[in-house]
């Protein structure tokens, strides 16, 4: 080659190509590896300023005074005085703290604290929005027992009852119920209006509502926490905006966040969950429900009124079955409590579980101690020529009580009893149930105090007319009167529990679980029990991903 | 068409008292309903004193006559009350989820129309061809297909596996409008065929034929003008369900249309709403009727003469 070249240039030049030619293949080779080692460096992670969230149920209304129940859009712009913690302790959330003294709630808040509009959260205003949860809220009576308020100064409220005030202190100042909503701005637009774009103090605010579609929020600057688990005690600057989609369809729902337009999906269906756990990209939670689904048995009605026929319809029920139908998605339970429930006995759980392990023979057998034995060989027991034939009531609008209806009828069936299912709207059977007009009538509940719920469905004098013992009467309203400390409380709910489960007024099936679905690119969310309650207050949403 | 107007006229008077027939109806069809609303919004914990004292701030515990109306007296000003599960004013609220509604249902509507017709009067020209096979098979197929499961499985394939459209929300109304449009073009085409077949084998078309006419004008003019009469009826029949009849869809899709808005009120028994909805839909179902007629007779001239025009 060299010889080629020689005849057409000088050496001279030859050398200098050569030279020119080496010092280019270095150059390439220096800039080559310069630019693979950047290649190996980490990038800097870039953040979207944006959440979505998908959730199942548009909000009935924005104003929480004026709603029967909170979802997302309305934990995001109010904030409650206090919270509760991972193991169900009350800690600080806007308020710096409060405290119960004799018959009395003071609440202390911070003396800068303000609404998302920058009006002055004060000590008036706390007693305003009170007063106007009495009288706009279903829940209004949570504040009967209050007889007056002190305004110790500008940023403390004392909340004077006339009972000791555990009621308001487990049921409103740590729920997103007790809130303090601006009362002075829903003066100046109206209640409706006020339902479309309130002003709370939440890290978020309303920007728009589109009926149908969506809530978009913007961070509220002016959110202070005094929240114990979270890092970041003001607004979160990684999350500008938040988009909630409302997404009826289960399967919309979880394809949206399949397809990376969603980063949070919640109310995941039971028949997704086994699916997505096995999803690389997607992050589960799972929160146990505070409050149990159970059949409602009628105790005034024969055959009910005698407690033999329903303690073996208790013996009847196989809970294992029922979790499996329903894909794991539950916690089969005896109790008439869940876990992450206040006063909750775990031992008594245990205690229920063996008492009532599935037994179709005991459930026979007390059957046949009532005087109902299966004469004619045709499946039912008889009584007095009668047979052993009970209406169930199941709420077609609860999708895991509706599934696992076949299956509780084929399990009575098994033991004599047949049940013919009536399908309904739950709102129906609450009617029906109010009537005293049913047999046995599938029922849940959602709620973290026993005291906030429990006697709205046993006691005697409140709502229930198919079940009374005035026993079970007296241990309630001595919860309501009386002081008392969390182990003493877990000692009375446990005597309750131990009267009803002889008594079986309910047949306990499960404690539901809620699932949350969340992208891998979120990081940083806290969902917090008793309701899976999300706090964004940490998060970031990572770029791509 | 003084003769014309006057029979409108005639039928608007004979629609009021229909409209206010069907409100009445609805109204009472609602009260029978089994369920409280109240149930609803009252929760978990309320009382039952709390329950009756929701019903009195509703005025639910009135007689039934003077529930209605007052709700009448009301809707005669305008006022469609307030939401009992919200408890926002209902007029804002079904005026915000109407454009989408209509933007979704009138381009379906005339969509299936505008495909319809040609792909039917094709099939009808080309009977008993491979071509009128294959047209009336896909008709039957799309038409016989369950809206809910053509709506998820072009949702799984356009939007979730080939990304070509969002999944849903109002950001592209593509998939949405074509789970719509399918079924209804497989009507309007075998409709358009079946009226074609006929009326190609009626005198005047083959005397048109016979005297050397251009085949377009045969098709177009003859033939096809009262193949469509039957369809444009069966148009402004559909029009007045163009504000509900989309549930099924607007629910897949996250839609945010009057359709699911009033499939949730029935089930929430919001009962203010519904009959909100149900009362533009009679309203519409009215004049609908009417302008359907008059079309009718514009394209059909015997129904002009029977008219007395």
């Amino acid at each position: 080659m060299r010889k080629i070249f020689s005849k057409v240039m000088s050496k001279r030049a030859v050398t200098k190509i050569q030279a020119i030619v080496i010092i280019l293949v270095v150059a390439v080779a220096a800039v080559g590896s310069y630019w693979y080692y950047l290649s190996t460096l980490p990038s800097p992670v870039e953040y979207k300023k944006t959440l979505v969230i998908a959730i199942p149920e548009e909000s009935e209304g924005l104003d929480i005074q004026q709603v029967s129940w909170a979802n997302e859009p309305l934990e995001l712009i109010f904030q409650s005085y206090m919270a509760f913690n991972s193991t169900m302790g009350i800690v600080p959330d806007l308020a710096v703290d409060a405290k119960i003294e004799g018959n009395s709630v003071i609440i202390y808040l911070p003396g800068d604290a303000k609404f998302s509009n920058g009006d002055p959260i004060t000590a008036q205003v706390m007693q305003d929005a009170i007063e106007r949860y009495r009288v706009l809220s279903p829940y209004g009576s949570d504040y009967d027992a209050v007889i007056g308020y002190q305004i110790i100064n500008n940023s403390t409220l004392k909340i004077i009852t006339n009972v000791p005030p555990m009621y308001i202190w487990l049921n409103d100042v740590p729920t997103i119920y007790g809130v303090v909503v601006n009362v002075k701005v829903a003066k100046q637009v109206g209640d409706a209006a006020f339902n479309e774009n309130p002003i709370g103090c939440g890290p978020y605010k309303v920007k728009e509502w589109v009926h149908g579609s969506h809530i978009t929020l913007v961070r509220n600057d002016l959110y202070k926490t005094n929240l114990p688990f979270v890092q970041n005690k003001g607004p979160n600057t990684y999350i500008d905006e938040i988009t909630i989609r409302f997404i009826s369809e289960d399967l919309t729902r979880i394809s949206e966040l399949e397809a990376g337009r969603v980063d949070i999906v919640r109310g995941v269906p039971s028949d997704a969950v086994s699916r997505l756990r096995t999803n690389p990209n997607v992050v589960l939670y799972e929160n146990i429900v505070p409050g149990v689904q159970a059949i409602r048995l009628n105790c005034f009605k024969a055959p009910l009124n005698d407690s033999r026929v329903r303690q073996a319809l208790m013996y009847a029920v196989n809970r294992a079955e029922i979790n499996t139908t329903l894909e794991g998605t539950v916690l089969p339970t005896y109790l008439y409590m869940s876990p992450t429930m206040l006063a909750y006995n775990a031992s008594l759980e245990q205690y229920a579980s063996n008492k009532y392990a599935y037994s179709v023979e005991k459930a026979k057998s007390l059957l046949q101690e009532a005087g109902w034995v299966d004469i004619d060989g045709d499946g039912v027991a008889e009584k007095d020529g009668k047979e052993l034939t009970l209406d169930m009531l199941v709420p077609n609008d609860a999708p895991k009580l509706k599934k696992i209806g076949p299956l509780l009828q084929a399990k009575f069936a098994a033991i004599g009893v047949k049940v013919n299912i009536k399908e309904f709207s739950y709102s129906y059977i609450r009617t029906r149930e109010r009537a005293w007009d049913f047999d046995m009538a599938c029922m849940f509940y959602s709620w973290h105090d026993p005291a906030g719920i429990l006697p709205y469905l046993l006691h005697t004098s409140i709502a229930n007319r198919t079940y009374s013992n005035l026993e079970v009467d007296k241990l309630f309203d001595k919860d309501w009167s009386t002081a008392l400390d969390p182990v003493e409380r877990t000692k009375l709910y446990t005597q309750i529990q131990l009267i009803l489960l002889n008594d079986s007024p309910w047949i306990p099936l499960f404690t539901d679980k809620d699932y949350t679905a969340v992208s891998k690119n979120v990081k940083g969310l806290l969902v917090m029990p008793p309701y899976g309650t999300m706090y964004i207050q940490d998060t970031k949403v990572v770029k791509g991903g | 068409m003084p003769g014309m107007l006057r029979y409108a006229i005639k039928k608007v008077l004979i629609g009021i008292p229909v409209i206010l027939f069907v409100s009445l109806s609805i109204f009472f069809l609602m009260q029978a309903m089994p369920g409280d609303p109240i149930e609803i919004i009252a929760g978990e914990r309320a009382t039952p004193q709390r329950i009756e004292e929701l019903k009195r701030s509703w005025g639910l515990d009135q007689p039934i006559y003077i529930q209605y109306f007052y709700w009448l007296s009301h809707v005669m000003v305008g006022d469609f009350g307030i939401s009992i599960t919200t408890r926002l004013p209902i007029a804002p609220l079904i005026w915000s989820m109407l454009p989408y509604t209509l933007a979704l249902t009138l381009t379906a509507l005339v969509l299936s129309y505008v495909l319809g017709i040609p792909i039917g009067v094709m099939a009808a020209l080309k009977r008993g061809t491979s071509l009128d096979n294959i047209t009336v098979g896909i008709a039957t197929f799309f038409y016989s297909m369950p809206t809910y499961w053509l709506g998820l499985m072009l949702m799984l394939t356009f939007g979730l596996y080939l990304k070509l459209f969002p999944l849903s929300g109002t950001d592209s109304m593509v998939l949405p409008a074509l789970t719509l449009t399918l079924p209804y073009v497989a009507m309007s085409a075998r409709i358009v065929r079946t009226e074609m077949l006929d009326v190609l084998t009626e005198d005047y078309v083959r005397t048109a034929w016979a005297k050397g006419l251009p085949s377009r004008n045969v098709i177009l003019k003859h033939a096809l003008r009262n193949a469509l009469i039957p369809l444009t009826v069966m148009f402004f029949l559909d029009l007045p369900w163009i504000i509900g009849g989309a549930v099924i869809v607007e629910s897949v899709f996250a839609w945010p249309g009057t359709g699911i808005l009033l499939y949730k009120s029935i089930i929430r028994q919001d009962y203010p709403v519904v009959l909100a909805i149900v009362l533009i839909i009679a309203i519409l179902t009215v004049v609908c009727n009417i302008v359907g007629d008059i079309i009718s007779a514009v394209l059909d001239p015997r129904i002009r003469v029977e008219k007395g025009d």
